[in-house]
């Protein structure tokens, strides 16, 4: 057990992200379990607090008498410093347990610039960054969350990734591992890895080979072994009316980046945005009913003291019964002193009606994401929303007291010119000029905020060859020249962490070395600007040979071996081609959740169907995949 | 309506908790106590309860006060029974009273305060037993000790013993050293029981090192008549 002195403790900034005893927070005897496991999130804690798997994750193992589950998060700077100073490994937050003696220390992968925190957290534990260098007297280390489904930058340090939703596979995972932990690992670390890849969903990264043609290019990674799947296809829960939903989450003593009780109404989104890689994945939508989220928010509420509650989702405006839902949980609370908000709007009329019921009193700001400045480029990434539709919104919203809207956009989108740049700043300056118009005041306020597009896989942009650095710079600057208005405030990130983002989110096994030349150059919390450096980077590429552009700027061929066909989120390969093309033909392709089914072979290849309470519940209806 | 004030523990689990991080878990275990509160108007309604002082980071106490606005009929022992379930560790309820409709805010009248200040002792004297008495004997007598505070605002010189009038006592524990220390909170301002510790290290030599942990053992209120009551302490009110 690692002890910490307040001495020094007291000193470092918000001690209280390291020493826990949170409410229903758990801790448990590890002499009293079969199966320890540290959960770890590779961000701050005020980050990794907010993240909802964790807690879904936490409370499950939890739940079980023969398992606990700890929590780990990264420390920040001066922390981890006085740690290093001091010999202190790494530890989690419930028993103060040094990381390294947990049976599973699982990492949840949410953003590819988290990764320099993974091995710098693995280096304070005291753990080798390579699956290879570890017997079984080190912790198994495990993955899960969206990045898994391209894993293979990072895929050398893992030992098993958890592809799609979890909440079913880690109790399986977890009773392998104590059965085998009780026979004593006949076999060793490779026998056990082999019948874990018999559960469905499990990549063991050890069991299959990367290979490449003589010119470079990625060709293969395939099992080593006849018993070993060639493709793992992604778990979901089918039943998320019923699966275990965490009614008592740790309530933290700090504010963090999202402190209020959470309710998932519904996984998956079928509304197709191209771009979207969270709308691949979560594919099918699979909705709770009003009656079982009532009663989740209840017991939430009475169990942490929250006053606040997030509805969460994808696309929450999407849940077919929200009106119903809002109705029922403002009647519930509504003697309680607890709001209820919603945190994405869908750009449409109805949403700022739920929205004024939501938001009675206090009019923060309403946030809306057209994504792309023009009509044409918005049909290429099939947002499906028109200017008709936001101005529509925008109207009900200023005529019911609001004054303030955000607009999130994307550059550097496939076909994008100048054109569809400066359409970003008319519909700034239209949203301003109608606040005008209903109001008659002046005190309207436009925040534009534009993040740099990162093509992702399994997506139908995976093809698609990142904009360049300098070009993003200069359509950013564009813009700027455009917006001159002190009511309009315009936001923009430097553009470098998208590149770096972009050469890991499409990248194979050869970037594991990169990443660890970074890490030893210093990179850590790449995703926080002030600790990212391009330079650093650059030169970590440049000491191992690699060209970020290959990875990043590189168009590719629709023939060609991509390093993550093998990890199958069940989108099928054709349909994404489809919709490439649709995207060049400035094509719309429908919602497939009331209208028909556009192939992407979800459904029938996990033999499921779309969850909708509008239609009475599970939607049976003609589904396929495109060949 | 019933008007109380609580004591409750802010223990070694919520040593770093800042006031507002403490008002906040203070309050979400009123609201899953399931006590009906009473609440402020207007945009934001907040819950209605107040404290004794803003306790920092890194301090611990005895008792912390609040004052809270129950909208039912309750008793102290009700209160407690409701709380206790549902107190982190560290956070626990140990004593209150009714309050009268109006009272003075605890703010305005908690001006003292006993801390615990722990640490070593200087490496260079360490397995000694130390003569506290004389170590302390020049502060203690001291009629004024000037001292200048630096705060992110500004740099100004006060008298420490306007603020430390009662001796500083100590108490040895193996190589590691308790004193206790009165001071006082006014108007004009305070001193931090930690500024303390390191003006008697750097300026009156107390064979002492540098690290310290500190824990308010009392917060009270100092009388007209020059007595000390607690919070609880009817008259107070």
């Amino acid at each position: 057990m690692v002890t910490l002195d307040t001495r020094w403790l007291q000193h470092v900034q918000k001690p209280a992200r390291y020493t826990g005893g949170e409410w229903n927070s758990v801790v448990k005897d590890h002499s009293q379990v079969d199966v320890t496991m540290a959960i770890a999130f590779p961000d701050v804690y005020e980050v990794a607090m907010s993240h909802l798997g964790i807690k879904i994750l936490y409370s499950l193992v939890n739940e079980r008498v023969d398992a606990a589950a700890e929590r780990v998060f990264a420390p920040w700077v001066d922390m981890e410093e006085e740690m290093r100073n001091r010999k202190i490994p790494l530890f989690s937050l419930e028993t103060k347990t040094p990381v390294k003696e947990f049976d599973l220390l699982g990492f949840t992968l949410q953003y590819e610039l988290s990764y320099s925190n993974i091995l710098n957290m693995l280096d304070l534990a005291g753990i080798p960054f390579y699956a290879k260098d570890r017997d079984m007297s080190y912790p198994l280390i495990l993955a899960g969350g969206p990045c898994v489904y391209n894993i293979e930058p990072i895929a050398d340090f893992f030992d098993v990734a958890s592809i799609g939703e979890s909440e079913e596979w880690l109790p399986e995972f977890i009773d392998l591992y104590k059965a085998e932990k009780a026979k004593g690992f006949p076999g060793g670390k490779l026998a056990f890895l082999r019948k874990a890849a018999q559960i469905p969903g499990t990549y063991i990264p050890a069991l299959y080979k990367d290979t490449y043609t003589e010119d470079g290019d990625f060709k293969a990674v395939e099992p080593l072994y006849p018993d070993v799947p060639k493709t793992i296809q992604k778990r979901i829960v089918e039943d998320v009316e019923h699966v275990f939903y965490p009614t008592k989450p740790v309530v933290p003593y700090l504010d963090i980046v999202h402190d209020r009780a959470v309710l998932e109404l519904f996984r998956g989104c079928t509304r197709g945005c191209r771009f979207c890689q969270a709308g691949m994945l979560y594919r099918p939508v699979r909705e709770r009913t009003p009656k079982r989220l009532v009663s989740i928010a209840k017991e939430v509420i009475a169990n942490t003291g929250y006053n606040e509650i997030s509805l969460m989702s994808l696309s929450s405006a999407d849940y077919s019964k929200l009106p119903e839902l809002v109705d029922l949980l403002m009647d519930e609370f509504k003697d309680k002193q607890v709001s209820v908000s919603l945190p994405s709007l869908r750009i449409d009329s109805f949403s700022i009606d739920i929205a004024k019921k939501v938001q009675q009193v206090r009019k923060s700001g309403l946030t809306f994401a057209p994504e792309a400045g023009s009509q044409r480029l918005r049909d290429v990434i099939n947002k499906g929303v028109t200017e008709e539709n936001l101005l529509a919104a925008c109207t009900n919203a200023f005529k019911s007291g609001w004054h303030t809207v955000k607009l999130y956009f994307m550059m550097g989108l496939p076909t994008e010119t100048d054109e569809d740049i400066a359409g970003i700043a008319d519909l700034a300056y239209k949203v301003l000029d109608l606040h005008r118009d209903i109001t008659g005041k002046r005190n309207g306020k436009v925040t534009v905020s534009v993040s740099f597009f990162v093509p992702k896989s399994h997506t139908p942009y995976q093809w698609y060859g990142q904009q360049g650095l300098e070009e993003i710079h200069r359509k950013q600057q564009y813009l700027k020249s455009l917006i001159n208005n002190r009511n309009i405030s315009y936001h923009y990130h430097d553009g470098a962490t998208g590149y770096m983002e972009a050469v890991f989110a499409r990248g194979d096994r050869r970037l594991a070395p990169v990443l660890v030349k970074a890490w030893e150059k210093g990179c850590k919390f790449d995703g926080w600007s002030e600790y990212f450096h391009l330079d650093t980077w650059l030169e970590a590429f440049k000491d191992c040979g690699v060209d970020p552009d290959y990875y990043a700027r590189r168009p590719r061929d629709f023939d060609e071996a991509l390093p993550w066909d093998h990890i199958d989120d069940v989108v099928c390969k054709p349909y994404l081609v489809r919709e490439w093309q649709r995207a060049l033909n400035e094509e719309l392709t429908n919602d497939c959740r009331r209208l028909p089914c556009n192939g992407c072979d979800v459904c029938p290849a996990l033999d499921t169907a779309i969850i909708d309470y509008k239609e009475g519940g599970r939607v049976d209806k003609i589904t396929y995949g495109l060949t | 309506m019933t008007r109380l004030r609580m004591a409750l523990h802010k223990g070694e689990e919520l040593r770093y908790l800042s006031h507002l991080d403490y008002a906040q878990a203070v309050a979400r275990m009123i609201r899953r106590s399931g006590l009906s509160m009473a609440y402020s108007e207007g945009f934001n309604p907040h819950m209605k309860i107040s404290f004794s002082s803003a306790l920092a980071l890194g301090i611990t106490a005895e008792a912390e006060y609040v004052d809270m606005d129950v909208l039912a009929d309750v008793t102290v022992e009700e209160v407690k029974t409701l709380l206790l379930p549902v107190a982190p560790k560290g956070l626990e309820p140990l004593d209150g009273v009714i309050l009268p409709d109006k009272v003075k805010k605890m703010m305005a009248i908690c001006n003292y305060a006993i801390y615990e200040v722990r640490g070593s002792l200087a490496d260079s004297i360490k397995g000694q037993v130390v003569d506290w008495t004389k170590a302390l004997q020049s502060f203690n007598e001291a009629q004024t000790i000037e001292y200048e505070k630096v705060t992110p605002k500004k740099t100004r010189i006060i008298d420490v013993k306007h603020f430390v009038k009662d001796a500083i006592e100590a108490k040895q524990e193996g190589d590691e050293v308790v004193l206790t220390m009165g001071i006082g909170i006014y108007h004009e301002g305070t001193i931090k029981p930690g500024e303390v510790w390191n003006l008697g290290r750097t300026q009156f030599g107390w064979p002492i090192s540098d690290g310290y942990v500190i824990h308010r053992k009392a917060i009270l209120v100092e009388g007209e008549d020059g007595f000390r009551y607690s919070p609880l302490d009817s008259c107070v009110f």
